[in-house]
């Protein structure tokens, strides 16, 4: 096993920031989802009233600029999610190896509480490659134990229709019940700190970065063993603190995160990576573009020198970031340390 | 500051030569588990593992285990001493697996927890509170991560404990403890050692990302990472015993997980599950054996630390979550 101290590994590393590349999308579009009617449905078994009574989309609204055709992520983040408007109901979605367990905790149309349980394998629409959907039936229990007394075996119902779940980047999708509205949902983030950047146009609140993470890369590749994990390569590094550079409207025009890494030999500071989200134009129409810009080079990723990923706003989560870059078919994969 | 160092592959790790080096390290690392082998084994009797199928997600219980009101057992041996062996439990369902229909969520973010009870009310209808709060280490018991809370919208306190990454217990008012674990069915588990542990054992096989980092001193610490293939061994080198090899994709060497059944000194069974490496950061000693609580062993995370040197290891499930 050998081991390379980063004051070495980088020789093709650019230190500093000359070497990024100003990496902006030119063709941000605030997208603007239209409200939705939706054809009247029979209502299922008491389902959730809220959702069935709401005939137009709710909640918050994160486009995803550029992610057509794409597959930027493989899974929705795992935990509570929520429309921030609507606290009173949750989901949480439990991922594993594709499979998507979830449950519904909100209020009948009595306002009794009810929660319902869901599973099943997301899928990647044809027609739709950047989307993971799921449609199943919600399972309702009942006759089971109180609290503190002895086991009773509940009863599964599955008389409270069907929940259809989409998702276009890891922390935002949609959901409905029973054929009715979508509401938008993102992740709830209560570790670490947030933040609204972009407000007029992204509803969402970016979770603070900085702190220590792991940065994976995997890609297909014939010359490595895929259970191995193909071509693979990893560092570990500390998000600095957050800088806002706001423009002459007195908004944000450029939120960047700096990786700041310490060569273990020498102590030299480096920047090997850092996120970085841009706007073009005026607010508030314009959107931001995103990158995960690398500036490390390996024997084993010299493209990594001057790689920039591409990155969905909402794929910037408190736990992990995840892309992937359209031409080289490389999946980044980054993971917060000390976290969960 | 969290210092780095990159553990990188040879300049010409492209080349066959690195499958020939790999051999050469699998031998080796054979002949060392042979050799721990004949430390560990006093007369294990053979372990039956029983085998979930494939596919079998729990919530249809065709066959219902007899209800166990104070739910899994699973030990924690190796789990006294400092440093902690886990940092934090499991994200996601849990619940008695003897007792399906109820349970909890729990999201842990940092050290705050934020959880959903979900079950029934005295007339069986459903219903759930949220509590919320921050996970801390009891002085008297550094290896237990405790929570208390109120169960919102009751009057009732709920006490979180846990003593393994995937295994605690929740107890009401100071009542009975009722032990508990994550829901796994996105993968096969496998109950390895039946008769020591309540416990489905995930299939490990897969992708991982493994992190070592040294404890940070005066602000400054050191973490390197790798990341390979971890591959359950066919060949296990000792009676009772389970393996998995760990492969790095982008340094040299092998690491292996393994679990054994075996009788200490005074003829107690346990199962004693360790991770052996060879040192990332050189020096002395040049092999680390990271002691494994049996529930530290996750479907998407593995941790330990080691109590020599404090060094922590985690392990990171690739593309799974």
């Amino acid at each position: 096993m050998r081991t390379i101290s980063l004051a070495v590994a980088l020789v093709a590393c650019t230190c500093g920031l000359s070497g990024y590349s100003s990496r902006v999308e030119s063709a941000n579009k605030a997208t603007g989802r239209l409200v939705e009617a939706i054809s009247g449905t029979p209502l299922p078994h008491d389902a959730p009233g809220k959702a069935i009574s709401a005939l137009a989309e709710s909640g918050p609204i994160v486009p995803c600029n550029g992610c057509e055709g794409q597959q930027f992520f493989d899974a929705p983040t795992s935990g509570l999610w929520s429309n921030p408007e609507d606290p009173g109901t949750t989901l949480d979605i439990v991922m594993q190896n594709g499979l998507l367990i979830g449950t519904w905790y909100g209020r009948n149309s009595d306002g009794a509480p009810q929660w319902y349980r869901f599973r099943g394998l997301l899928q990647r629409p044809e027609d739709a490659p950047h989307l993971l959907r799921l449609t199943v039936p919600l399972e309702r229990y009942e006759g089971g134990a109180c609290l503190g007394c002895t086991y009773r075996k509940p009863r599964k119902f599955l008389d409270a229709g069907q929940i259809e779940l989409e998702f276009d980047q890891r922390n935002h999708g949609t959901y409905a019940i029973g054929g009715g509205a979508r509401t938008h949902i993102v992740p709830q983030v209560f570790g670490v700190p947030v933040s609204r950047e972009f407000s007029s146009v992204m509803h969402y609140d970016m979770p603070d970065l900085a702190g220590p993470w792991l940065v994976t890369f995997r890609v297909e590749d014939p010359m490595w063993p895929e259970e191995y994990g193909g071509r693979a390569g990893t560092f570990t590094a500390e998000f600095q603190a957050k800088v806002v550079v706001n423009d002459s409207h007195d908004q944000p025009a450029r939120v960047q995160w700096l990786f700041s890494a310490r060569a273990s030999d020498t102590g030299e500071v480096f920047y090997p990576a850092r996120v970085v989200c841009e706007r073009l134009g005026s607010p508030p129409a314009t959107a931001p573009s995103c990158s995960f810009d690398i500036a490390v080079s390996w024997a084993t990723f010299p493209e990594m020198e001057n790689m920039s990923f591409p990155l969905p706003y909402a794929n910037i989560g408190a736990g992990r970031i995840v892309s992937k870059d359209p031409v080289s078919g490389i999946r980044l994969e980054a993971f917060r340390l000390d976290y969960d | 500051m969290v210092g780095i160092a990159v553990k990188m592959p040879p300049e010409d790790a492209f080349t066959s030569m690195r499958a020939d080096a790999f051999r050469t390290a699998l031998t080796m690392e054979q002949s060392l588990k042979f050799l721990i082998a004949l430390v560990l084994i006093l007369l294990a009797p053979p372990a039956l593992a029983q085998i979930r199928p494939p596919g079998h997600s729990g919530h249809e219980w065709p066959i219902l285990p007899t209800p166990n009101p104070e739910g899994p057992n699973v030990p924690c041996y190796g789990c006294e001493g400092n440093p902690p062996l886990f940092d934090a439990p499991s994200s996601g369902l849990w619940q008695n697996p003897s007792e399906p229909g109820t349970g909890f969520t729990f999201t842990v973010q940092g050290s705050s927890l934020s959880g959903l009870y979900h079950g029934y009310d005295e007339q069986g209808h459903a219903l759930w509170h949220p509590f919320a709060g921050q996970l801390e280490r009891p002085k008297d018991e550094p290896r237990l991560l405790r929570l208390t809370a109120i169960l919102e919208g009751t009057n009732k306190t709920i006490t979180l404990e846990f003593d393994q990454r995937n295994h605690g217990s929740f107890s009401l008012a100071g009542d009975q403890k009722t032990h508990i674990v994550p829901v796994v069915e996105g993968i096969d588990a496998t109950r390895h050692f039946p008769e020591y542990a309540d416990y489905y054992f995930p299939d490990l096989n897969g992708v991982w990302i493994i992190v070592m980092e040294k404890p940070i001193i005066s602000g400054v610490g050191e973490a390197i990472s790798y990341i390979g293939g971890l591959l359950e061994s066919e060949t296990t080198p000792w009676q009772g015993a389970t393996m998995w090899e760990y492969h790095p994709i982008d340094a040299f060497g092998t690491g292996d997980f393994y679990c054994a059944n075996v009788h200490d000194h005074q003829s107690y069974d346990h199962v004693d599950c360790r991770y052996s490496d060879i040192s990332p950061f050189g020096g002395n000693p040049d092999r680390f054996l990271f002691p494994m609580p049996y529930a530290n062993f996750g479907a998407n995370r593995i941790t330990s630390a080691n109590p020599e040197t404090g060094i922590r290891m985690r392990a990171f499930r690739s593309r799974f979550d």
